[in-house]
């Protein structure tokens, strides 16, 4: 009857125990009442004067859509043709039309048949298509992500129209049931990385997934690292640019976050701005990035440890200013720090949650009169206030706000550490982040790659953005299997003639 | 798990150490000049310069400065007597002037630096200065419109290196010729002038071996004396006679600034001692000469001949100068142990350096005039 059916079964999921309506319609009924544990939104229309009903989850389905679907071809029809809607689907599963009737379907249910009429009468409520708050681009796109998971895989597929992009849909959650979709594209993406990706998504086995969030942490391979793992981003033209690197996206119905893995550590710095923009700026804007990697997590240490251990290497122009600003502070260093990067955590996390004015009101407050009595209450130092602030600014520039909660968080035990042992302290803490990062692995991909082990084609994505048209290869990191990009751009010369 | 047993271990590993080896900056005292002096009984005395900053919200707070002496038996011994008298400690590791006494420097002076070059904290870029008198009353002036005396001395020798009168000296650059036969050097020689209540560059004091000679070459001499040894700052400014009688007036003095300097040394070692020729080519523009006939070639060959004869005149008194105090500060020694091996291991520099004949042969060349003519 259906000719496709062995090609949309999964083969190796067993097939559920299935559980057959019976002919008689009262007694299908109730068993969907009391399926639904008499929910008061499962609205029954009785049809035919008893002999037919419709029943649906009312605050699933949208009215509109069952009329036009279903109660204006009905209206046209008599009795004997009900059962021939072209439109409906004919279900006789029980389970299979609560699942069904859990998605927004309406079943229209007639005595003496076991099979009930299914319509996909699903009510979509969604936000638009916008470019997300927290990744804005100048330049390029601003599509973003939205809660739905069909739109999102439509805006991917609008960027890649190519039959070689796979999705795969898988069931997350044993009681919420998330749909999960993993994208990939086949030719590309290694599919040793596909399968580990898919084996471990089979291998969660808990009640509820919310979002990617949950997902990352059950896949990840190093849970206990601070670092993030998996590439986070609600933008589309992002997500093209790394299925195109090989990687695989995996995307879950109403999250508008994309996650993907591979991800190393560089390409958290990475920005689709660098790709807009002249390679020039692209290169200077990585490199700020970079070192703003570098302030973020040790500046506030290196501060500490001048001002509490090695003050011999403040310029001589500066002795006399530094040693002024810190001469009467009642604290140490290292509390004149932690009591600054907390200020400015709490005032950071009162901004998220408030209303964008209110918001505005608590920076003012806690940014510039804070700032300002602090320092006249002598509780901290002007030089302490520059340190945490550029700090602060410097974890905010990188792209990703995963990284940057990372960055923040990293800066604490470096502080501890430069209060403890001064610039030998640092560069323990220092070390062991190195060692930390070089052992990582994120699927497979070793995470402080290219830099450990070194790769120096794919430096050209990393430090530097080489110019479009120099980068012929795909970067190593997500071991693609189609290692050129291009053959051999701008063959033309400039006076018109042809190279060849 | 294991791994989360040891971290309380760790964590107390890091955080017990507490702060017992920390020198936090706002509780030291800020020493930025310093100085030692002779006194009584082989003892030392040393005066150091507390600068004390007051807090202050906007900028900088205002200075006040504190000097405090105290006498004992080496410089470290001084120091514990100049903690005793002041709050906390003081901290010489942001020194930027240690200033010698006279009469300290004629004794080794590497036996006051020593502590120097011992502790990795001491700042061995710190300016070294002889002080004609003491130094305790060089460091009490209080010079008008320069409230940090530490500042005025560096900016008076920073200046002084600019314009050719002194080479660059600190701590860390003497070591090696404190040490190292075949080379002597010199020292920024300062005197304090009590009525304007300044202080006075003079000269540089020639040492010899790790003392004072007690003599100083004069700051008119010491631009001929550093062109020779092949140092030239910024600028290197010479006034010098030409023409006139034996009574001078401004239109006699023609006043160059030597631009480039080609020095050759050459030994002739055939002889029992050796001879030593300096070869110095010196290439300079106008800067200032009121009577102006500098168009004419014959009248630059003329002033250039001059010059050249009353420079190499003056290349003869420095020489003699320093054979005389057997300070070898233009290094000929460590060069002859360099390119003549073996006529340095027959010879006891040392005594044979004051009777050895240097011959020095200046060239001298005009190369601009400024815009007029």
């Amino acid at each position: 009857m259906k000719p496709f059916k062995s090609l949309r079964q999964k083969p190796k999921e067993q097939k559920q125990k299935t559980e057959r309506n019976t002919t008689s319609l009262q007694e299908n009924i109730t068993y969907f009442v009391e399926a639904f544990h008499r929910s008061d939104d499962l609205k029954l229309r009785i049809l035919e004067e008893g002999r037919a009903v419709l029943f649906y989850l009312e605050s699933l389905a949208d009215q509109a859509k069952i009329q036009n679907e279903f109660f204006k071809p009905y209206m046209k029809m008599d009795d004997q043709e009900v059962m021939k809607f072209s439109s409906g689907k004919k279900v006789h599963d029980r389970k299979e039309i609560i699942k069904l009737l859990l998605k927004g379907h309406s079943a229209f249910a007639i005595d003496g048949s076991a099979d009930m009429l299914l319509f996909n009468t699903t009510s979509a409520f969604n936000r638009s298509v916008e470019e997300p708050d927290n990744e804005k681009v100048v330049r390029g796109s601003h599509e973003g992500f939205i809660d739905n998971l069909m739109i999102n895989i439509n805006l991917i597929r609008k960027r890649i129209e190519n039959e070689n992009l796979v999705v795969t849909f898988e069931k997350l959650g044993k009681l919420t049931n998330t749909k999960v979709a993993l994208v990939y594209l086949d030719g590309v993406a290694n599919p040793q990385l596909v399968d580990k990706v898919k084996t471990r998504l089979k291998d969660i086995s808990v009640d509820f997934i919310i979002s990617p969030g949950f997902i990352e942490e059950f896949i990840e391979d190093h849970a206990y690292s601070p670092f993030p793992q998996m590439i986070n981003t609600e933008r589309p033209d992002k997500t093209v640019a790394n299925l195109m690197e090989g990687r695989v996206a995996v995307l879950s119905e109403g999250s508008s976050t994309c996650l993907m893995a591979p991800a190393t550590f560089f390409a958290f710095y990475q920005s689709p701005d660098d790709y807009n923009s002249r390679w020039f700026t692209g290169t200077f804007i990585r490199l700020i990035r970079l070192f703003s990697f570098i302030i973020a997590i040790g500046l506030p240490a290196f501060y500490i440890s001048i001002v509490g251990f090695h003050f011999e290497v403040i310029p001589k122009d500066l002795v006399i200013p530094v040693k002024s600003s810190i001469n009467e502070i009642a604290y140490p260093p290292i509390i004149e720090a932690l009591v600054m990067v907390i200020i400015i955590e709490l005032i950071r996390e009162a901004g998220i949650r408030l209303p964008t004015p209110v918001g505005q009101t608590i920076g003012i407050v806690g940014g510039l009169v804070i700032g300002d009595a602090i320092v006249r209450a002598g509780l901290v130092s002007n030089f302490m206030i520059i340190v945490v602030a550029l700090t602060a600014i410097a974890s905010f520039v990188v792209p990703s706000n995963e990284m940057s909660t990372t960055l923040r968080l990293l800066t604490f035990p470096l502080i501890i550490l430069s209060a403890t042992l001064g610039f030998v302290g640092i560069v323990f803490g220092m070390l062991l982040l190195l060692i930390h990062l070089s052992r990582m692995e994120s699927f497979g991909t070793p995470y402080f790659a290219p830099l450990a082990p070194l790769h120096v084609k794919d430096l050209k994505d990393t430090f530097i953005r080489l110019p479009l048209f120099k980068m012929n290869t795909r970067p190593k990191n997500a071991k693609p299997i189609k290692g050129k990009t291009q053959a051999t751009s701008r063959e033309w010369r400039r006076d018109g003639k042809n190279r060849k | 798990m294991a791994r989360f047993k040891l971290l309380p271990l760790v964590l107390s590993l890091l955080l017990l150490t507490g702060c017992w080896d920390q020198r936090q900056f706002k509780n030291v005292k800020l020493v930025l000049a310093a100085g030692v002096d002779a006194a009584d009984e082989g003892k030392v005395e040393s005066t150091v310069v507390i600068t004390n900053v007051q807090s202050s919200s906007e900028g900088p707070g205002a200075e006040q400065t504190q000097i405090v002496s105290a006498a004992g038996h080496s410089p470290l011994d001084t120091r514990t007597h100049i903690d005793q008298k002041i709050s906390k400690r003081f901290d010489q590791s942001k020194l930027h002037v240690l200033l010698l006494g006279e009469e300290l420097a004629k004794k080794d002076i590497y036996a006051y630096l020593d502590m120097f070059y011992r502790d990795p904290k001491s700042n061995l870029h710190a300016q070294l200065a002889v002080v004609g008198g003491t130094v305790k009353d060089a460091l009490s002036l209080s010079v008008s419109g320069e409230p940090r005396i530490s500042e005025y001395i560096t900016g008076m020798l920073t200046g002084e290196r600019r314009s050719t009168h002194m080479p660059n000296t600190n701590i860390q650059l003497i070591c090696s010729e404190l040490l190292e036969p075949g080379q002597d050097f010199v020292l920024p020689y300062l005197t304090v002038n009590q009525e304007e209540s300044i202080l006075e560059y003079r000269g540089l004091a020639l040492f010899s071996g790790q003392s004072y000679s007690g003599s100083y070459l004069p700051s008119e001499k010491a631009v001929l004396f550093l062109l020779m040894k092949g140092i030239r700052g910024a600028d290197a400014q010479m006034t010098r006679k030409v023409g006139g009688d034996d009574h001078p007036d401004v239109n006699d003095f023609i006043t160059v600034d030597v631009k480039e300097i080609h020095r050759k040394l050459s030994f002739d070692t055939h002889g029992s001692l050796p001879k030593v020729e300096i070869k110095l080519k010196m290439e300079a523009d106008v800067l200032e000469y009121p009577p102006n006939h500098l168009q004419s070639a014959k009248k630059i060959k003329e002033l250039e001949k001059q010059i050249e004869k009353d420079l190499t005149k003056e290349a003869k008194e420095i020489l003699g100068q320093l054979q005389e105090v057997n300070s070898d500060a233009l290094g000929l020694g460590r060069r002859l142990q360099a390119y003549h091996p073996k006529a340095w291991k027959k010879l006891n520099w040392n005594e044979v350096y004051a009777d050895i004949e240097i011959n020095p042969s200046i060239t001298f060349e005009i190369q601009s005039h400024g815009i007029t003519n």
